[in-house]
């Protein structure tokens, strides 16, 4: 008697279980779908302008000064120093693609120009230390710099080099 | 709730009881009566429940020119290895990486067990991204009303990595031991 009625009493609880939609399945078990999300964006790429350069121009030390050329490539002397007639100077020029809208900073190094034993020490200055890239995904930048001359600096073409670099914000 | 009859289920019970002893009774021998009295016990316990709170998120990221990885820990802070280097240091906007989150919910002081898949994929028109899973801790206990799950996981981004916004999903799951 008791045996039955215990079996009973077990199969009832079944039922009543299985019809409460709020108990569906075991009950022992539960599964959630968990999301994972990762977003790849273009690198971003610094292409220096083909045939720009930072040009200091053709000048006479004197004793010595310097020579500034500004982002849009206007040159300007100090001290000493003078252009000679027929000079011409410019801003180097590159350009950035990568993604579209966002943000990026510039930086520029200093940088040695050199003829022979001798070396002048010359600055940078970006036109921009942060800039945006069009929703295309593409922007340009010039440089200018000032250039460091001594009055005892031989006469000669002198060139040399320095790094920019860009780096998504 | 352990070692409780939920309310609803006394009624059913009761019935059944009703139901078997009457008929028994009918076959008591003629001219007496006998009674019996059986015990019944019930435990219903809360079922075991896991829910996904927060996305396991890795955030934005340059495409390297190596291949390399990128880790959100269980704690959702980032770190990266070989061509990924660096490439995880730009604008995150709102979506920035997060640690994936799960929230158990049971029977107080039961034993459960979580099986978590040990990776997923990530996908986009026409590339994906594996990702390895894991999480922090015995992944057994014995939730004191709540307890919660974080995951973590580790992304393989290649050099020729389509450009674009990847999601995937994986399967968590909890169960009474």
């Amino acid at each position: 008697m008791k045996k039955i009625i215990l079996a009973s009493i077990i199969t009832l609880a079944s039922v009543g279980i299985g019809a409460t939609p709020a108990f569906a399945g075991s009950g022992n078990t539960s599964t959630a779908t968990g999301t994972a999300t990762a977003t790849i964006v273009a690198p971003i790429v610094l292409t220096h302008t083909t045939g720009a350069s930072l040009n200091f121009g053709r000048f006479t030390t004197g004793t010595g000064g310097s020579v500034t050329i500004t982002a849009a490539g206007v040159g300007s002397v100090g001290t000493d120093v003078t252009f000679v007639p027929g000079s011409s100077t410019s801003a180097d020029a590159f350009t950035v693609a990568g993604d579209g809208s966002r943000s990026f900073g510039i930086s520029t190094t200093g940088g040695n120009v050199t003829s022979g034993a001798t070396n002048l020490a010359f600055t940078t200055t970006p036109s921009a230390t942060t800039a945006t890239l069009t929703a295309g995904g593409t922007s340009s930048f010039t440089v200018g710099g000032t250039l460091t001359v001594s009055g005892t600096a031989a006469a000669g073409s002198y060139s040399g080099t320095y790094t920019a670099t860009v780096t998504y914000n | 709730m352990a070692g409780r009859i939920r309310p609803l289920l006394i009624a059913p019970i009761l019935l059944g009881l009703a139901a078997l002893v009457a008929p028994a009774s009918a076959f008591a021998a003629p001219g007496g009566t006998a009674t019996m009295t059986g015990s019944a016990n019930a435990t219903i316990i809360q079922p075991i429940s896991i829910v996904a709170v927060n996305a396991l998120r890795f955030g934005n990221m340059a495409r390297p020119t190596a291949t390399g990885t990128v880790t959100v820990s269980t704690t959702g802070a980032l770190s990266t290895t070989a061509g990924m280097v660096g490439n995880t240091a730009i604008a995150q906007g709102s979506s920035g990486p997060q640690a994936g989150t799960f929230r158990v919910t049971g029977d107080p002081g039961r034993q459960f067990f979580v099986t978590l898949p040990t990776s997923a994929t990530v996908t986009r028109t026409g590339a994906s991204m594996t990702i390895a899973l894991f999480t922090v801790g015995a992944l057994t206990g014995s939730p004191v009303g709540t307890l919660d799950i974080a995951v973590g996981g580790t992304l393989t981004v290649s050099a020729a990595q389509t450009v674009g916004t990847y999601t995937g999903t994986y399967q968590v799951t909890a169960s009474y031991n």
